[in-house]
């Protein structure tokens, strides 16, 4: 057992009792009913992910369901497919495969490359459903950390769980970081109190960190706090120049915490990757080409190099459609990233117009350094001058000659022979 | 004259055509190539990392500085990409824990490749929560990359560019188990290794209890919050899968070999 399991307190071990006398009391009255174990059907074994002819011993058809501890852990057995799984292909072991089975699954894991391959270039990597893309619906999202306060070597395990959650990763200067923590445990959330934060930065291997003084971290309303008194404490800083001089990388700050009696440690981290490279003119020219919408975003650029542009595309509805990508190299001095909504993509989504760029990001990408970019500062949203029908825009898939040539490729490697053995 | 001259240019055309063609045709090579994760002893060795294992056809290995930066050290991983990835050239990969996240860093940023799919052994693209041991990230700058929001944040993990991610996730946590949200392989846990879009607590099937409830993580396609084309191949529900290619039939890459051995070719 690897996954970790709170202590069992007062409330648990009371819910612990009841619910062995009525688990007791149940399996009285199924006794005395004279009711049988139910095998789990063909069609459960066939969700599991196996054809049942090719079902080998221990995989999935057995008469009886795995068996479970009260901690609902399994016997041995490799990738045990569970009821609720839905997809037929999943890894067994070949040594328990004939031939004819491996030849049968590596032609569907074929049959599915050619059709991931198809399905994505229906739409040009520039412009992709946002659905496909959920967790990068919002510009600077960082997925929040989750782990136990308590981490100590002692084995004694802790109740508290955190949540540590941060404005934003990459810092350009002059930019504010903000960061909270969350406690909770069973019974919701509890307050939790920051004992002590600093600011260090985390440089390349080789180089000592450097300490950059104590934080502030409050719960009294002020900004960048949220709402006093909520047992959630806030902190921040700002990226200044002045602080940070020359230094480029990550910043972490280190907390010392306190919650229902358990103490612990944790870090969050930002990357501060120094001076623009060049910023967002605010002007936006629009026009419809081979049956999509291009939107030009004028850039005023003091570095050449390869930039990466990220923008969310919503519809009059406010409906979130296409994520837009632009990354290419452009020279140092006034520029032009187009950036596309597929005419195909809006179609499909039945999307009309007027749309709204929001969540504009932008940097300079770099290519074998660390940080590997230089943030500018994000544009205003932009709203289409033009409304926009569904009938401006073409139906037609993407194409791309490499993609064809792939699934061209695949689809003839499933005629290959199997190596003779080695043997 | 004039009429062989044209005849003599017509035929050296066709020949040199037929010369390039041949050479195109015969010169286009499927392989299989592996990608290491982090190396605390720098750029790994031939196939040392690997246990000198290396299923499946025209095995190649690309080996980069395994405990740099992953912006600092994929160059490298592009250029063996671009050899073996690209133009006539078609490939299955094989990468363990960091080296999806390279991979992916590359696809998302450089590609395309020429890749026909991916087996993914104790993914750390999702990241670890030992990286948010101030100790265990200062031991060198791949750790540091690897703090779960880190690296969640450095790029697009859903472009994949139609690539299926075949995904072995193993649960036999250890000592480590303690530090890693959720069922875990002693280095990462579910949430990165079978390709979860969120952090949190991401389990087997029955692993919920009582008040104590996780996400439970479905085989294929078959659950939310996961990343495109990551697809849940292999989910360690006996929990006797470890991280490492050093455990042999106990370490999750095990599977992983098996499965190049049996379908890559």
């Amino acid at each position: 057992m690897s996954r970790e399991r709170p202590a069992a307190g007062p409330l648990r071990l009371w819910l612990f009792v009841i619910g062995g006398i009525l688990i007791l009391g149940l399996g009285l009255l199924w006794l005395r009913s004279g009711v049988k174990p139910t095998a789990p059907s063909s069609d459960e074994a066939a969700r599991g992910g196996l054809h049942p002819e090719e079902t080998p011993p221990g995989h999935g058809n057995a008469a009886t369901p795995p068996p479970q501890s009260k901690h609902g852990k399994r016997k041995p057995g490799d990738n045990v497919p569970a009821s609720g799984d839905d997809d037929e292909l999943v890894w067994v072991d070949p040594a328990t495969l004939t031939p004819e089975q491996i030849a049968e699954r590596r032609a569907k894991r074929l049959r599915m490359a050619a059709q991931g391959h198809r399905d994505y270039y229906r739409y040009p990597p520039s412009s992709r459903p946002l659905s496909d893309n959920e967790d990068l619906l919002v510009r600077d999202h960082v997925e929040p950390e989750i782990r136990k306060l308590k981490r100590g070597d002692d084995g004694e395990k802790g109740e508290v769980r955190l949540e540590l959650w941060q404005n934003k990763m990459f810092l350009r200067e002059g930019d504010e970081a903000s960061f909270r923590v969350k406690a909770t445990t069973e019974k919701g959330p509890v307050p939790i109190t920051v004992v002590e934060a600093t600011l260090v930065t985390l440089p390349d291997e080789g180089t000592a960190p450097q300490d950059l003084g104590p934080l502030s971290v409050t719960d009294d309303g002020s900004p960048p706090d949220e709402i006093s008194g909520d047992g959630v404490p806030t902190g921040g800083f700002v990226a200044s120049q002045s602080r940070l001089g020359s230094y480029r990388g990550n910043l972490r700050v280190m907390l010392k915490l306190e919650s229902e009696g358990e103490q612990g440690t944790a870090t969050l981290n930002f990357v501060y990757t120094g001076a623009e490279p060049g910023r967002f003119t605010g002007e936006v020219s629009e026009a419809l080409e081979d049956g999509s919408l291009a939107l030009y975003f004028g850039l005023e650029l003091k570095e050449a190099g390869r930039y990466e542009i990220r923008a969310r595309l919503y519809d009059k509805t406010d409906r979130p459609i296409a994520l837009l990508n632009f990354n290419q190299d452009l020279e140092a001095g006034k520029q032009k990233a187009r950036l596309l909504a597929f005419g195909k993509l809006l179609r499909d989504e039945g999307a009309e117009g007027p749309y709204t760029i929001r969540d504009i990001e932008g940097w300079r990408l770099l290519s074998g350094t660390y940080p590997d970019r230089e943030m500018m500062q994000p544009p205003e949203d932009y709203t289409t001058k033009q409304p926009y029908s569904l009938d401006q825009f073409s139906d037609a898939e993407y194409s791309d000659p490499q993609a064809e040539a792939m699934i061209e490729h695949i689809e003839k490697a499933q005629k290959t022979p199997p190596p003779a053995p080695s043997n | 004259m004039k009429a062989r001259t044209l005849l003599a240019a017509l035929t050296a055309a066709a020949s040199l055509f037929a010369t390039f063609a041949f050479t195109s045709e015969a010169s286009a090579t499927t392989y299989s190539v592996y990608l290491h994760g982090r190396n605390t002893d720098g750029t790994p060795s031939g196939w040392g990392y690997w246990s000198y294992q290396r299923p499946g056809t025209n095995s190649v290995v690309i080996n980069y500085n395994g405990r740099s930066h992953i912006s600092s050290a994929n160059p490298t991983v592009r250029a063996g990409l671009n050899t073996y990835c690209t133009g006539d050239n078609y490939c299955y990969v094989a990468a363990h824990s960091a080296g999806c996240a390279h991979l992916q860093y590359a696809i998302d940023k450089y590609g395309p490749y020429n890749i026909i799919w991916v087996d993914g052994a104790g993914c750390a693209s999702g990241g670890t929560e030992l990286s948010d041991d101030w100790s265990w990230t200062q031991g060198d700058d791949l750790a540091s990359d690897l703090k779960t929001g880190t690296v969640r944040s450095m790029y697009n993990h859903n472009n994949m560019r139609g690539a299926w991610f075949y995904l072995f996730g193993g649960a036999k946590g250890g000592a480590a188990a303690m530090l890693i949200t959720g069922q875990d392989d002693g280095a990462v846990g579910y949430a990165s290794s079978l390709g979860r879009s969120k952090t949190g607590d991401f389990c087997n099937p029955g692993d919920s209890w009582w008040l104590d409830t996780c996400d439970e993580v479905g085989m294929g396609t078959s659950t939310g919050n996961r990343y495109s084309y990551h697809y849940v191949y292999y989910r360690d529900s006996s929990e006797n899968k470890d991280h490492y290619v050093g455990s042999g039939s106990g370490g999750i890459p095990s599977p992983m070999f098996s499965d190049m051995g049996a379908y890559a070719y």
